[in-house]
């Protein structure tokens, strides 16, 4: 009996160190697993960056649709529903101010690219997908001699004011210190 | 026993002389009273609540003890004529009346909206009515805003004159809502399918869309018009430049931050009175709304 007993505690013993062996070697393997799958920071900070790209990219495709054909009033619209489910999102700037800018409305829609830029330097920033340095510089080389002499010819503050929002918006293009 | 006045006595009988005195002086120099008339957009209630606190700003910087005055905007121009009142706040186009008419003086232009100081007109149908150009708008039956609202009314005649089609024969009927809240009546009339077609100011779509009213989805953008300035400030000829100059600053240095005690209150002045701030655009900026009420014969270049 005793060494039926033994036998059994025995038998126990060998059952639990497998076990335990078993279950510390999956936790190795999964830990090695997932030392495999880890990525740097530099990558988890692109990927962040590409999906937020995408997902804006996506999501305010109707406006630039509307703005291809030329419906401004109707894609400024859309501006103002999307500003609901995402207020203080800096491209709903970039879109307003470039409607703005095409239907005439032009320091309404220079105020409008230096508030995006100031919040997203991406922009400005010829390495990024929402990039947008080419209309920007279009819009301040010619922009400035209309501001400037508008305001040699009438020093009123609106102009002024939009005459320092484009020399921000330069300062930023150059990559100046703000 | 004889009595013997204190002489504390006397001196709170000169410091009550003093007192009546000073007061009496206040009163000699009291503050020019001046008038401002506010157009009604809604009624008159609105309009004192909005425009009172700017009132008060305006007085507390310019030192002179402004009234409000409500007018209709159909009596605006004649009792501004009148000299019921020295500065007015109207929409661009009895700004564009009063310049002509009056030689008003510019002061500032009212910041409201994603357009800033100017707005748009629109035609707009109910999306999957198949109303979706200006062509379509023949025979059917539309919704316009005020006579008077530049871009309730004159942006859209003006829309549809361009490409040959005349709202008083090509129409089969068109009607203007009565009573408060017109724009809004105008696109609801549209939401609801009482009306085929409407013509809708940018900016009270824009702020129906944002109060969760009606959605961009909701309406197709027949045709748009160019971009127009917004509701005005300006003076009688009469006023003095250094006063319309002192108005304008007054207007122009205006942040949301901005507040001013009001009926035991400190209230923000922009918030209250639903503006965002205010821009300096020349007489020249209204030129848009000059060549539209020129197209459809309305006031001030109206001739029978």
């Amino acid at each position: 009996m005793r060494d039926r007993f033994d036998k059994i505690c025995l038998l126990a013993i060998v059952v639990t160190l497998i076990a335990i062996v078993a279950f510390a070697s999956g936790f190795v393997r999964s830990d090695k697993n997932r030392v495999g799958d880890e990525r740097g920071p530099a990558v988890e900070r692109a990927i962040q960056e590409q999906v937020r790209a995408n997902f804006l990219l996506e999501t305010f495709e109707p406006v630039e649709q509307l703005k291809e054909k030329r419906e401004y009033a109707a894609a400024l619209l859309k501006v103002q529903e999307l500003e609901k489910s995402y207020p203080g999102e800096p491209h709903l700037q970039i879109l307003r101010g470039s409607i703005l800018v095409e239907q005439g409305a032009l320091t309404e829609g220079i105020a409008r690219y230096a508030a995006a830029v100031r919040v997203n330097g991406d922009y400005v920033d010829a390495n990024s997908r929402l990039n947008r340095r080419t209309e920007i510089t279009r819009l301040v080389e010619d922009s400035l001699p209309g501001i400037k002499s508008s305001l040699e010819a009438d020093p009123n503050p609106t102009y002024k004011k939009a005459l320092k929002t484009l020399y921000y918006l330069q300062s930023r293009l150059a990559g100046g210190c703000e | 026993m004889s009595y013997q006045p204190h002489k504390g006595f006397f001196i709170l009988l000169l410091l009550l002389l003093f007192g009546a005195g000073s007061i009496g002086c206040r009163n000699l120099e009291q503050r020019p009273v001046m008038k401002i008339g506010y157009m009604n957009c809604n009624s008159e209630a609105e309009t004192m609540a909005r425009f009172k606190p700017l009132t008060a700003y305006l007085s507390e910087q310019l030192g002179i003890d402004f009234e409000v005055v409500p007018v209709d905007t159909q009596d605006f121009e004649e009792r501004f004529a009148a000299g019921e009142f020295a500065f007015g706040h109207s929409n661009s186009l009895l700004y564009i009346m009063l310049k002509e008419t009056q030689q008003a003086q510019l002061i500032a232009t009212e910041k409201r909206g994603q357009y800033g100081a100017r707005t748009a007109g629109a035609i707009i149908s109910k999306k999957g009515s198949g109303i979706t150009t200006l062509e379509d708008l023949k025979g059917k039956r539309m919704l316009y805003g005020p006579q008077l609202a530049p871009s309730g009314y004159l942006a859209q005649y003006d829309l549809m004159l361009q490409v040959g089609l005349d709202p008083e024969v090509d129409l089969a009927y068109y009607a203007i809502p009565h009573g408060s809240f017109k724009h809004e009546k105008v696109v609801y009339g549209v939401y609801f399918g009482e009306y085929d077609v409407a013509a809708a100011p940018a900016l009270d779509l824009e702020l129906m869309i944002a109060e969760g009213r009606v959605t961009a989805d909701d309406f197709n953008i027949i045709a748009q018009s160019e971009i127009i300035p917004y509701c005005t400030f300006s003076a009688a000829r009469s006023v003095p430049n250094d006063l319309v100059v002192k108005f304008r600053k007054a207007l122009l240095s205006l942040t949301p931050e901005t507040t001013v005690d009001y009926n035991g209150e400190r209230i923000r002045v922009l918030d209250s009175a639903w503006i965002t701030g205010f821009d300096q655009l020349t007489d020249g900026d209204y030129d848009p709304i000059r060549r539209m009420a020129k197209n459809a014969n309305m006031p001030p270049y109206q001739e029978f």
